[in-house]
Order: C-alpha cells, then structure tokens, then sequence
C-alpha cells in the first residue's frame, strides 16, 4: 500500500472483511505459484517480471488478449488487504465481489462492474488464494470472458 | 567413442617407459644428412631423457634447461636453450650435415656447432622418450638437413613425403611410423597413448574473471533467455563447486551453474535469484568425477533446463527473478561472495570451454557446440571463452578474462588409455567447398593478365625494398631484405609460372563472387558467396586484410588459409578498428613491416585466435599456442628474415590493390573515428542531453564511432532553450596513415539542423589526432527554428592538407531529437549513464513525433494529449476503470509508469493491452509532454483529501477514451470514485487540466441528458478547472457557457460538482510525475 491505509480500512468496513473466508492454513506462505499454461485456453505470450511476482500475458495477434498478474505476499491477510487496494485503484465507485454475482474462485474475489446491456462483468477477475494474489484481465481489443482463466489457475494453486 | 572436449591423442611415458622402434632406416646418424624433429611437452623436472637415440651410436636428450646431443666416441654436445621450456608443448629440431648440427627450437635457430662425424653404428634399436615424464607427440626423420625455411614449415605438419625417413606418429593408438619403412614401434611399460585435453586448472580458491564484460549478463533482465554451456572435469567431490555464476545471487538476480553433492553422487544445478525467491533445477543424471562432462543449462523466458553432455536432465518452470541488473559480473570456476567474486566454492578441477548466449539453444545445438566451436559473430553468442590457451580471453569482444588465484593452462591427461583406432590428425588445411568447377578456374587463370599486374606492382615493391631495408642497421640484415625484393619481383614478372609469388583475382558467375588465389601450381577459391550477401566493395576490403594474413601464415608457418564465413565476418570487424585502418589506408606504400606491425595490432585487439581458428583447421591446442607466439615474436622482433619472407606477401596485397572496384572510395589518409555529443554529461548548455534508449540500455559515449551506419544507433538531443544563441560543441577523434607528426584541417558539410562544422586545425601524433578528442564547432546549427522534432542528419566529412584540395574522409548519420527544454521530472539529468529515468530514446521517438513541430510548451501539450485520446487504439478499462500501465515499481517503494510495456505496444506488440484508464491516461501525457520540454503533473480530483475514505462524485454523460457514445460511467453510480487528470502548471481550482481520459460535452446545457437534447463532444484540452466562485452556489443555472472543467464533467448537484474538488497528486508518485520501468 503506497499512501492507501485509509482507504483500505474504509473498504474494510464496506466490504465486510472481518468476516472473508480465513482458511486454516493461514500462516502458511505458499511459495510463488507457477501457471498451469498447458491447461488455459489461450496460447502463451510472454512472461515480464511484476512487484511481488510476475505478469503473463495469454492470447493472439488481433484476437483476444488476457493479461495474468500473480503475486505471493506474505500473509492471508496481506493477500486480501491488496485485493482491497485493487479496489481502492479503481475509478469506479464500487466493485463487485464475486460472490455477490455467484463466482467461486479464490478465498474471496472482485470482479467488474456490470452494464445492464452488455455482458462484460467477467473482464476481469482478481482473488486471493491463501497468500497468493491474482489478477486476470481482458485487455484486448476483442473482449473475453476470464473466469474460466480464472477458476483453472484457482484450482493449480488451490 | 563418447564425445569429448577438443583433445588430442599423445604418448604418456614415464621414469621407465619408453617407444622402441627396431629396424633399418637407411640414415647414416654419425656422418650422413638428417634432422630429427619432435615434438615433446615436460611434466615436471625430466633432466635427461631420451629425444630419440641408438644405444652405443647416438643419444639426443633433455637437460635441465636445454639438450644434450653425442655421437659415439664425439665430445657430448649440452647447450642451454633460450626458449621457456616449462610445461608448454615444445617442437625441437636438430640438423646434421657433414659433421656440423644446428638446434631449433619452435622453429627458431638456437645454435650450431661443428662436432666431427662418428665411427661406431649398429642396429639396437632406436629408443623414443626413456624418462621424460611427460609427453610425446610425433618424431620425424628426414633424411636430409632441413633448412631454417623448411624446420619452420615442419611444425604444422609432415613435409614433402620424399624427405621423410620415418614418422614416428603418436597422435594415433597404437602408434604407427607413417614414414616409408612402417616400422613397428612397440611400447614398453611405462608408456602408453593417453588423450590429452587442453583445459584451464583451477586450484583452491583459484577461478577465471572476465574483466568488465557487460553484455555477458545471462539472468540480468529477469526473464531473459539464455543458454550457458561448459566442458567441466572434477577431480574430487565438494558440497558445492560452481562452474559459472553471473552476479550475486543473494542480490535477487543473476544465475548460477553449479555441481552440487547429494549423498555420494554429484549433479548439476542451475539456480536464478536467491534461495528466498530465486529457482533452482538439478539434473537427475549425476556427474561421475575424473570424467569430462559437458554440462549446459537453458532459460527460456519459462523453463529453466539442465542438461548433462547434450540431453535434457531436469526442468523447472520459474517466475522471474525479483531484481533486474542491466550489466553483467560473472566468474568462472566460482561464485560471489557478499557481492565480491570469487573465493568460495571453487571448481576443484579443469574447465575447457565456456559458451554463454543470451537465447536458449536447442538439444541439438548443445549438441553440436559440443565439439564445434560456435563460428565469431554468431548471432546471440555473448561469451566464448576459451580456456585452453593463453591469453585468456572472450572471443567475442576480445575482453580479456582475468585468472585470480592461480588457474593455469593445462594439458588434463585422462587416467585410461585411450581406445585402438583413435587418432587425431596432426594438422589439415581449411576446407572450403567451392562450386568453382576445375575448367571455370582454368578460364579465369587464363583470362587474368600477370603481365599487367606486374607492372601495377612493380612501384610499390621498388618503395617497401627501400622503407623495410632502411629498418636495419647491418649490411647483412639490408641485403636480406633486398635479396627478398628483388626476388619477388623477379617472380611477379614471370608472370603465370610455376615460381610466381601468389596473386589473388575475384570474379562474379551466376550471382556468386568468388575470390581466387593463383599459385604456381594451380589456384583455389579462397572464398565464395551470393554476391547479394556482401557487396562487392566491402569484399575487396576484407580480402585486403585476409591478403595480409594468409600471408604471414603462408610465409611463416606454411599454412593455407582460405577466407571462410567465419573469417569473413572476423575480418569485417577487425577492419572496424582505427589502428588497421590507419596500416591499411598506406595502400600501394605497404610494406612487409606495415603488415608485421597489422598482425601485431590485430594480437593486441584480441582476435588473433579466433581468425587463426577460422582461416585455418589446425584442430590442436598446442600448436595454436605456437602460432600465438610467433605472433608475438612478429609484435616484437620484426627480424631482418621475417620481413624478408613478408615480402611475396607485399607483393599479393599491393596488386589486390589495384584491382579496387569502381564501386568502392579511395582508402581515406584521415579517417573518422569518433563522435561524442554528450561530451560533457554533466552540462548540457553547449552539448547534448544525457540519454538512453530504454530502461534497460544506455547510449553509450561516444555516441558513434567508425562502422555505424544506422542514425538511430548514434543518438543525441539537445533543449531548444539551453542551446538557443549558444555555439553548440561536439567532440571527434581521427586517425591518420603516418606515424609523422602531421597537421590537418578537417570539417564536415551538411549536418541538417546541427549545420555544417566549420574547419578546424587538427594535430595528429603517432597517427591519432592530438589531444584524441578534438572539440568541433557547430556555429551554424539551426535547432533554435525547429521547434520539436526527431529528424536524422547527415555529415559529409573532408580533410585537407598543406592546403591542397578537399578530400572526402567518410560520411556520418545521427539521429536528432530537438526539445523545448530539459525534460522535466519523471525524466532526470545525470552524469551516470545507469540512470534508468535519463530520457529514453525510444520514447523520444514517440514523444517528438506526436509534438512535432511545436514550439511551445502548451502547443506541445496539446498535440500529446490529442494524441494519446485519438490515435493511439487506447480504449476505456469499463469494467472497474483499473489502470494497465501503472502500479507498484520493481521494490514496492513508489509508483511507476511501466513505459516499456507501453511502449512495446505502440510498436505494434502486446504490450499490455490497450485498455486504460485516467491514470493511465494523465501518467501517458505527463510523461510523454515532459520528455520535450512541459512541466506538468498527473494529480487527482475528489471528495476528500487524498488518503481518506472516498465516495466519488457524480458525472454527466460523457465519451470515454476510444468510444465514440455518450453513457455514464460505472451506472447506476453514474460517477467516479476519482479522477486523474494533467494539471498544469499546478494542481488548483484556477490551474488548467488536460484530460486524454474522455470527451465531454460543451453545449450550453451540459447537465441535460433527456431525450432530444444535443450534445457536442470536446476534448479537454488547456480547460480551466473552474471559474466559478467558491463555493459554488448550486445548481448552477443554464445556459452555461464558460468552457470550464469540473461544471462539464460533474452533475450540477451536491453530489457532482460540490465533490469534484482538487486534491492534489496521488502520493508516492513522485508529485504526479510517475517513474518509469
């Protein structure tokens, strides 16, 4: 967090962190997860070095783009206060949490926001698992929904 | 046989062993003509052993720091060699005629000495190596008294088979006497053919460190590719012996390549990073001790791969190392300790060869590079260190490698024998396959006119006999030297003869070149190519060079060399240099101490082992090191005789001058060397900003030098308002064909926006301008009326001379960038060209383009943020308005702007998408505007100061970046939970914002979104916040027609405008001014 504790601590209370899933194993540090590349449904690309991790990028020339970004923080915690700073980065004035739009991936989750008329509420998609943080975006010109990118890094790292 | 490092096959004898060889040669050893040559290597103190000899006839021996040689009933000859007879491999060859026995030893002269002939003969056997203690690899006898001329020749191989008594050849197993008689040869115990391979020894504590090698930096970019691959051979266990380590892993970068032991075994690992964050693989092959193994590992981007003698052992999928570092630090034979090199872990054993490359190489590869050498100038090869002669260096560059703590060059002797039938071949010549058939050589020959090459030839012989025999002192040493001249051009003149010296001819069949040398006996193509793959001009200037060479390995050594790709491409770069340029530009006046003094400079450069083992197969360590040595000799000496047998060679490259192409400009007399515009990085008022061209790559100093043709790799911007008024200044080196000391007046037309330079006065000393960097002028530039731009210039250069007519020198391109003022933050001046936020070229190029021809801050402004809203494909992230292209830096410590992803993607690549959001967009154009000369700062408004609990505030329809529809953002909030925006000149109610992020509507109503009203899209461009009192009473009532911010943006209620409020940049961005990575 670069200058956003109070926010976060509002988000807190917004969102209900007290009560976000804790797993048993907290105090446990997963080490950095690799993704399972042969089992996501878009060709690799490229991998560039990202705080805390690494940011893979999955999709085609003029097709569909999907960006990866996953970190390994050092506490459950830690993981869910920045699921929190993604929120507090965003322009929009409120994010979704998965499970208020029946998503299952992570401990807990963030999705987009939803339009009425156009069905892009899962351009993006960012959980914690334990202490591993991942975020998944569509950021091509074509858009692409990203939970099943989502659920089978999910279920690598689970 | 399984495959090995580069070895070779030699006879190991012992304190008792020996070769016996029984028979009659026909050489008469007490009173006939015959020379005995062998060639021997000590190990250790071999005090009287056995060369060759016949018990009760002759002995010739080793003393403690010479040779001894007797016939029976003669006074023992024992005389001290001046030649280092350490543990290298020696050639030692003596000559009988008529009492009298000269000693050679690597075919230079030690001495002579008339003994008498003997009386006794008889047929013992002859004995070969009784107590060396060391190694044998071949005894020739030839069955007459060699000549100087002919002992030299002998080193690299048999001479003609006529002369040949017996050749005792132990480079085979079992040995076999190639001579005319096939004697037997039987070994006795304590002698037996063992395979040799030359390494580098490290002892305890001892490892190999390549000084300043920057670009060997495999695992310094974090994710980048690479392959590092070695001959290793282990003399004993350790917890953990490192063959190859690049910087200190603890410091989160870098990689290593290391044996480590589990259990009883030993496996290889290659680990990135640090224990904590770093990755590790090891092999499931282990490594068996007093074996050599070729050990290799990948990186691909992704797995991490070891490989153990060519196949794959193990994989690891890795993320990327936390830490970048943008120069290479690696050691040899050890790794880091707290950041130092060296001293822990150390290889107890022997290394040969060490290939980095920064690109992963496939199975196969390893596989080839296994035995073959990857060929100079291979594309991705950063580091070919060859370990197996000295000087140690990368042949890549020619950087030397430092040997701390003792390694030393090292005939590794395998403990087992080797297997029948293993042999390795003494010496063979290049192979260079040709589509030249033998008739379309027959027609060329035939078509050449010799005669008229004579004459071309003749001045530029009559000019080198007088300058090479003016060297010397002596009369002896004179008429050497002209005896020499006046023998080549007798030759020359003979014209298609037998005796004739060699001439070389280049023709162009069915669009392939082809360079021919023409003996007296025949000729050959030394070269031959698509003519579309070099042009014909670039190809007469390195045969020029290859001339030069060939010779001296011709008349020296009596090898042949043919001018291979490798070669080729060797030779390219070689020519690059200032010093050869300035041999080579003499032209017709070269001389035989003109090319001595090339060869030498070519040694000092580094590149003499990589050009011998590309112009010529010698394929045996040993002997290359001899060459290396007659190189130095030829540094050193440039004896009467060496110059002599120089003298064809002269003759070669003086009519290969005169075949110049048309095409090709006369070889300059002055020649340009270099050029620096950032002469002075810690000023910027006369010369050029400090720049670099991305993140990871600095513009180095001098900006360009000789052999650059691309403008963009000779980069420099200057500030329209530092240099406005002011004489711009440059700094250039030169060089010069005269070692005399010359004045010369230089100046270059053209220059485009930097004008011509005017004529300055040059001195030049030992043939390099003096003082080497003279400061040139620009008294006529013209970036004060260009406003921004990014243009390439073009300088014409010309000297002069004792008044005469201008002469062109060469030409010279640079690529430009003109800016309205230093750039401002993130941007910074330095004098360290490691500073990561020095101004990147490769934005330059995007920054100057979108602000081209701008003049002021504001205009420049405006042209960014126009086009970082319309041209760019950028699009609105609609989902939660998240920003792409900026976050945490590398450490977590600030904020950055990741511009290399961006700027990946404005060249056509992935990037990271084009989705953006208002940061993205505020920190595109504050970074962009301020790399030409604005000063402004992404900052952000909302409800509250920043750091506290936000709500948003409540915005009118507008159309965000890349959408062309009106709608709310984020319904049904219909707001933003914050805005980020340019401000400029700082953020306030008052100050002025720039928004790339979105249009917005400037109708006079623009709070009216119900059916049938009209709306017109505008960009925000230089709109005042606001210019309402405050606090603003509300709502605000219409027509509204001031071009105002907050009141077309914000809905006209509590919610809207009163919570659109200033707030200032976001903290930890360097006040609005992201850093970038």
């Amino acid at each position: 967090m670069l200058g956003e504790e109070n926010v976060v601590e509002a988000l807190k209370e917004s969102y209900g962190f007290a009560d976000w899933p804790r797993p048993e194993k907290e105090g446990v540090i997963q080490p950095l997860p690799l993704l399972p590349h042969d089992r996501l449904p878009l060709p690799f690309i490229e991998r560039s070095p990202f705080y805390l991790g690494y940011q893979d990028m999955f999709g085609e020339t003029k097709g569909p783009l999907v960006m990866v970004r996953v970190q390994r923080h050092p506490t459950v915690t830690s993981a869910q206060e920045a699921l929190l700073v993604h929120v507090a980065r965003s322009m929009a004035p409120r994010v979704p949490l998965g499970s208020e739009q029946g998503l299952d991936i992570g401990d807990v989750s963030i999705t987009g926001h939803v339009y009425e008329d156009r069905d892009d509420a899962l351009l993006s998609v960012t959980f914690a698992r334990l202490n591993i943080l991942v975020d998944v975006s569509s950021v091509g010109e074509q858009p692409y929904s990203v939970d099943e990118f989502a659920r089978t890094i999910d279920e690598a790292i689970r | 046989m399984m495959t090995l490092p580069p070895s070779y096959v030699a006879l190991k004898v012992d304190e008792s062993g020996a070769a016996n060889v029984t028979g009659n040669l026909g050489i008469n050893f007490i009173s006939g003509d015959y020379s005995i040559s062998a060639w021997i290597q000590y190990d250790g103190f071999s005090s009287n052993a056995v060369i060759l000899e016949r018990a009760g006839e002759f002995q010739f021996r080793t003393t403690d720091n010479g040779f001894s040689f007797q016939i029976e009933g003669r006074p023992p000859l024992v005389w001290q060699s001046a030649a280092d007879l350490g543990d290298d491999w020696i050639n030692v060859c003596l000559t009988f005629s008529s009492g009298t026995v000269r000693l050679f030893v690597n075919g230079q002269f030690e001495t002579l000495v008339s003994m008498g002939e003997g009386s006794t003969s008889n047929s013992n056997p002859l004995v070969i190596g009784t107590g060396l203690q060391g190694l044998v690899r071949n005894v020739i006898l030839y069955s007459n008294a060699l000549t100087p001329q002919q002992v030299v020749q002998g080193l690299f191989g048999p001479l003609s088979s006529t002369l040949i008594a017996a050749n005792f050849d132990f480079t085979q197993n079992p040995p076999v006497d190639t001579g005319p008689l096939r004697l037997p040869i039987a070994l006795t115990s304590g002698a037996k053919s063992v395979r040799v391979t030359p390494c580098l020894r490290f002892p305890t504590g001892g490892f190999a460190y390549p000084m300043h090698d920057p670009d060997v930096n495999p695992g310094g970019q974090s994710v980048d590719a690479y392959t590092v691959q070695a001959w290793v051979y282990l003399y004993a266990g350790a917890p953990q012996q490192y063959v190859f380590a690049n910087s200190d892993l603890d410091s989160d970068t870098g990689m290593s390549l290391s044996i480590v032991q589990n259990g009883d075994s030993y496996y290889l690992m290659s680990k990135r990073g640090s224990d904590q964050d770093g990755a590790s693989v090891s092999s499931a092959q282990s490594i068996p001790l007093r074996a050599w193994t070729n050990v290799a590992t990948t990186f691909d981007g992704l797995n991490l791969v070891v490989y153990v003698n060519g196949v794959a052992s193990g994989t690891l999928n890795c993320p990327p190392l936390p830490l970048m570092r943008n120069e290479g630090d690696v050691v040899i034979g050890a790794t880091f300790s707290d950041t130092v090199a060296g001293g822990i872990d150390t290889i107890n054993g022997c290394v040969s060869h060490v290939y980095v490359w920064n690109q992963a190489l496939s199975a196969a590869d390893l596989t080839t590079y296994m035995t073959d050498h990857p060929p100079a100038g291979t594309a991705g090869l950063t580091g070919n260190f060859n370990l197996t002669a000295k000087p140690t260096r990368n042949s890549v560059n020619g950087h030397p490698v430092g040997l701390v703590g003792g390694p030393r060059i090292y005939q590794q002797v395998a403990n087992s024998e080797v297997g029948a039938g293993d042999q390795t071949p003494l010496a063979a010549a290049a192979q260079f396959e040709t589509s030249a058939t033998p008739e379309m050589l027959r027609r060329w020959r035939a078509e050449t006119d010799f005669a008229a090459i004579a004459t071309q030839v003749a001045d530029g012989l009559a000019h080198a006999r007088k300058i090479d025999a003016d060297r010397f002192d002596s009369t002896e040493d004179k008429a050497t030297i002209e005896d020499a001249y006046d023998d080549v051009s007798r030759r020359v003149a003979l014209g298609d003869h037998p005796d004739m010296v060699p001439l070389y001819t280049r023709h162009e069949e069915n669009g392939r070149r082809y360079l021919v040398v023409h003996y007296g006996d025949g000729s050959h193509v030394v070269y031959e190519g698509s003519a579309a793959e070099i042009s014909e001009c670039a190809l007469w200037e390195v045969q020029l060079l290859f001339i030069a060479v060939g010779g001296v390995l011709d008349a020296l050594f009596g090898l042949k060399a043919s001018l291979t790709p490798a070669a080729r491409g060797l030779i390219a770069k070689i020519l690059f240099s200032p010093r050869i340029t300035a041999i080579m530009a003499r032209g017709a006046r070269i001389t035989a101490g003109g090319i001595v003094a090339m060869m030498g400079t070519i040694y000092s450069l580094g590149y003499v082992k990589p050009l011998l083992w590309a112009v010529v197969d010698l394929g045996v360590w040993a002997i290359i090191r001899v060459v290396v040595r007659w190189v130095l000799d030829l540094v050193g000496v440039g004896a009467a005789a060496v110059l002599a047998s120089l003298a064809a060679t002269v003759a070669s490259f003086i009519a290969w001058l005169a075949q110049r192409p048309a095409s090709c400009s006369p070889l300059p007399t002055v020649t340009l060397a270099s050029i620096a515009f950032n002469h002075d990085p810690t000023h910027a008022s006369v010369d050029a900003l400090s720049i670099r061209k991305s993140a990871t790559r600095d513009v180095h100093i001098p900006e360009w030098t000789k052999g650059q043709t691309d403008p963009k790799t000779s980069p420099a911007a200057y500030a329209i308002d530092k240099v406005t008024g002011k004489t711009i200044t440059i700094e250039a080196s030169f060089t010069i064909n005269t070692t005399a000391a010359t004045t010369v007046q230089i100046q270059a037309l053209g220059g485009g926006v930097l004008g011509p330079v005017a004529p300055v006065t040059v001195n030049f000393v030992n043939g390099v301008s003096s003082p080497k960097n003279i400061t040139l002028n620009l008294p006529s530039h013209s970036i004060a009326t260009q406003g921004v731009t990014a243009q390439d210039v073009t300088w014409t250069w010309q000297y002069q001379i004792q008044g005469g007519a201008w002469q062109p020198m060469s030409s010279s391109s640079h690529r430009i960038y003109t800016l309205l003022s230093q750039p401002t933050m993130p941007w910074k001046q330095s004098a360290d060209p490691s500073e990561t936020q020095l101004p990147w070229t490769d934005a330059l190029e995007y920054a100057c383009a979108w602000a081209n021809g701008k003049t002021t801050a504001g205009d420049a402004l405006a042209a960014v943020t126009t086009q970082v809203n319309g041209a760019l494909g950028l699009t609105y992230e609609t989902t939660r308005g998240a920003s792409k292209y900026t976050g945490a830096n590398a450490t977590g410590t600030q904020f950055a702007f990741f511009l290399t992803k961006f700027n990946q993607m404005l060249g056509g690549g992935f990037g990271n998408g084009k989705k953006v959001n208002c940061t993205d967009c505020a920190t595109i154009v504050a970074t962009f505007a301020n790399l030409v000369g604005t000063d402004v700062q992404a900052s952000i408004m909302q409800d509250v100061p920043l750091g506290a609990a936000r709500s948003g505030f409540k915005c009118n329809e507008i159309q965000a970046v890349g959408f062309s529809t009106w709608g709310y953002p984020f319904p049904p909030g219909n707001g933003f939970s914050y805005h980020e925006v340019v401000w400029a000149p700082t953020t306030g109610n008052r100050s002025h914002i720039h928004d790339a992020c979105l249009k917005f509507d400037s109708s006079n109503d623009p709070w009216n979104w119900g059916t049938g009203t009209t709306h017109t899209p505008v960009l925000p461009v230089n709109y005042q916040f606001t210019s309402q009192t405050l606090p603003t009473p509300l709502p605000i009532p219409t027509p509204f027609t001031a071009q105002t911010y907050r009141e077309r943006l914000a809905q006209n209620t509590a919610t809207g405008i009163a919570k659109c409020i200033p707030q200032g940049p976001k903290p930890y961005s360097q006040n609005g001014r992201r850093m970038v990575e």
